[in-house]
């Protein structure tokens, strides 16, 4: 054998041995991830419920019998509003609160570090808070009353409390896609802005034809991880209105949840779920692959 | 200094009150909670708020209290939350950290069939974090049920993992990326071994990305909610699902529950002031350099 070919079988089991390393990483999801997960889409087809011992196989029912349910439709409602509304308030507000964190200013820092801290705090102890500053006698509408406001008790009013849910999420994940969209500032290269300054192109041009298409990627990616965590959101639903009041805030994931703990309907939770998984599992992959292309176009 | 970055004083005015407001607002919940947690009960559900009061310190002493106040509050347990909070997350850190920095460098340096056959195994781990989360923890409340392994630290800890495993790889794979494999090569040619190269050459240049991995792995396992919550139990009630108990039908423990988020917030903070370098790549898993 020629040292060359040693060489390579040497480094043949290197790889070997590297690629050991993945499999604890890939085990323990297979364990505690996939294989749960396929057992849930067969318990999807029978007629498990959390109180009774013996399960049988029942096909389609739970999936007919979700589509026949005005709940679900209902939740399917509530899912689409709240992730619609969250998704453009965060995006829009999100982009300018980065852009304002990048300008050129003393004390940035501090501002910038400021930002983060709504989302350091586990979602349900922010949802928890917001709880605590919304009753009818809280501090947030004695601060409204100097506005003239008349507050009302904004988490139990049906016609409010899905839209002050809206509100807790902004609060939270503002933040979020701030601190992408300010990375996305802070990167810009210079070339361009110089080019557009010796043409004398005017701001408007500078900003629709040179800023946003750099930063495209960046608000694709920050609409990709809201799009995935605002359908499943669960922790502030479920800490501050439960739902209520009726099933006015709950969305598909809570729905599942009660339905299985509070009325034992496990299988058709899980149908409900492995929907849900579905949707936001193709539509991401989708979003996934713009992405990655939108940024091989920046090189 | 060039044209565009001189602002007129008028503009600086309105930029500094912008961010002024969002500090405000950012920060105005933690003071007013702060303001809460330190206030007697009658000031608490007092109107108008008082923002003026006599302090007291009763609604921490209360949570660490044995013996508490009302049937109900007798069931909760803050000490016991924080320190199966602590326990959970800190061992969770621990194995996902180990599992997945190995297989983050596994993933970046191994030679796989195609890039292709690379990028399904990173985003088979990833899709975990895409599901709900319900999908994966009704059928494994089934399993642990079945085998008496609910509300039992162990069972957390392993499915932690599902949130740990994914970030961490993903994490400490953007920082091997940012490590040349020229340099690496160059050590093995000097004769070093692969360990030695990565003990000597790798894990010098990626220690500091490591070790923010680790504080956000550990913030967001902290920080999960729905896994403990049906599959936590007394016993292993962490302080996300153990903060609702304050306010329920049976009790209204504004003040406490007050104290308990701003204690439960505190080592996040903290962690987070070390890490902030690294913030924005470990929110998007390693997508954006920030």
């Amino acid at each position: 054998m020629s040292t060359n070919s040693n060489q390579i079988s040497a480094k043949k089991i290197e790889n070997k041995k590297l690629k050991y390393f993945l499999w604890p990483a890939i085990l323990i999801p297979l364990f505690a991830g996939i294989i749960p997960y396929f057992i849930g889409i067969g318990l999807s087809f029978t007629n498990w419920k959390l109180a009774f011992r013996n399960i049988q196989f029942i096909g389609f029912q739970n999936y007919l019998a979700m589509f026949a349910n005005a709940d679900f439709w209902s939740a399917v409602k509530v899912t689409i509003i709240f992730s619609g509304l969250c998704l453009i308030i965060e995006l829009l507000v999100g982009f300018l609160v980065g852009w304002l964190l990048s300008v050129n200013l003393k004390g940035q820092s501090f501002f910038r570090s400021i930002i983060l801290i709504p989302l350091m705090v586990a979602p349900v102890l922010s949802a928890l808070m917001w709880k605590l500053m919304l009753p009818q006698h809280g501090v947030i509408n004695y601060l409204l009353s100097f506005f003239g406001i008349e507050g009302i008790s904004w988490l139990s009013n049906p016609s409010t409390a899905l839209y002050t849910l809206v509100f807790i999420d902004c609060y939270i994940y503002i933040p979020f896609v701030a601190i992408i969209i300010l990375a996305g500032f802070q990167s810009l290269p210079k070339e361009p802005y110089e080019a557009a300054a010796v043409d004398g192109a005017s701001k408007l041009f500078v900003f629709r034809r040179i800023t946003i298409p750099l930063i495209m990627p960046l608000i694709l990616l920050a609409f990709i991880f809201r799009f995935i965590l605002s359908l499943k959101t669960f922790d502030i639903f479920y800490a501050t209105t439960g739902g209520g009041p009726g099933n006015l805030t709950t969305n598909l994931h809570l729905f599942a949840y009660l339905n299985t703990f509070k009325y034992g309907q496990a299988a058709k939770s899980t149908s409900v779920v492995l929907i849900l998984f579905l949707v936001i599992f193709l539509i991401s992959m989708y979003l996934i692959k713009r992405w990655t292309k939108a940024t091989e176009y920046q090189g | 200094m060039d044209a565009i970055n001189k602002l007129s004083i008028g503009r600086k005015t309105i930029y500094y009150i912008l961010l002024i407001l969002v500090a405000v607002y950012v920060l105005f919940p933690f003071i007013w909670i702060f303001l809460t947690s330190i206030k007697s009960s009658a000031d608490i559900t007092g109107y108008p708020p008082k923002f003026i009061f006599d302090a007291t310190i009763d609604n921490y002493k209360n949570l660490f209290a044995t013996s508490q106040t009302g049937a109900a509050a007798s069931t909760l347990n803050f000490p016991r939350y924080y320190l199966n909070s602590l326990i959970i997350a800190g061992f969770g850190t621990i194995l996902s950290l180990i599992i997945g920095c190995g297989a983050g460098y596994a993933l970046t340096r191994a030679e796989f069939k195609s890039e292709a056959s690379r990028e399904n195994v990173a985003f088979t781990l990833l899709s975990f974090w895409f599901g709900p989360e319900l999908a994966i923890i009704l059928p494994l409340y089934v399993i642990f049920n079945k085998i008496g392994l609910i509300d039992q630290h162990i069972t957390l800890i392993l499915v932690y993992q599902l949130i740990g495993i994914p970030f961490t790889v993903w994490m400490s794979r953007s920082f091997f990326r940012d490590v040349p494999v020229s340099i690496e090569e160059a050590s093995r040619i000097d004769g070093y071994t692969a360990v030695q190269t990565f003990k000597k050459i790798t894990f010098p240049l990626v220690k500091s990305g490591l070790a923010a991995t680790a504080v956000l792995t550990f913030i967001f396992q902290w920080n999960n909610f729905l896994f403990a919550l049906v599959i936590g139990g007394r016993n292993t009630m962490p302080i996300t699902t153990g903060a609702l108990g304050f306010i329920s039908y049976e009790a209204a423990l504004w003040g406490q529950m007050a104290a308990a988020i701003i204690l439960s917030s505190i080592p996040q903070l903290v962690l987070a002031m070390f890490v902030q370098k690294h913030m924005v790549r470990g929110l998007t898993f390693g997508a954006v350099k920030g």
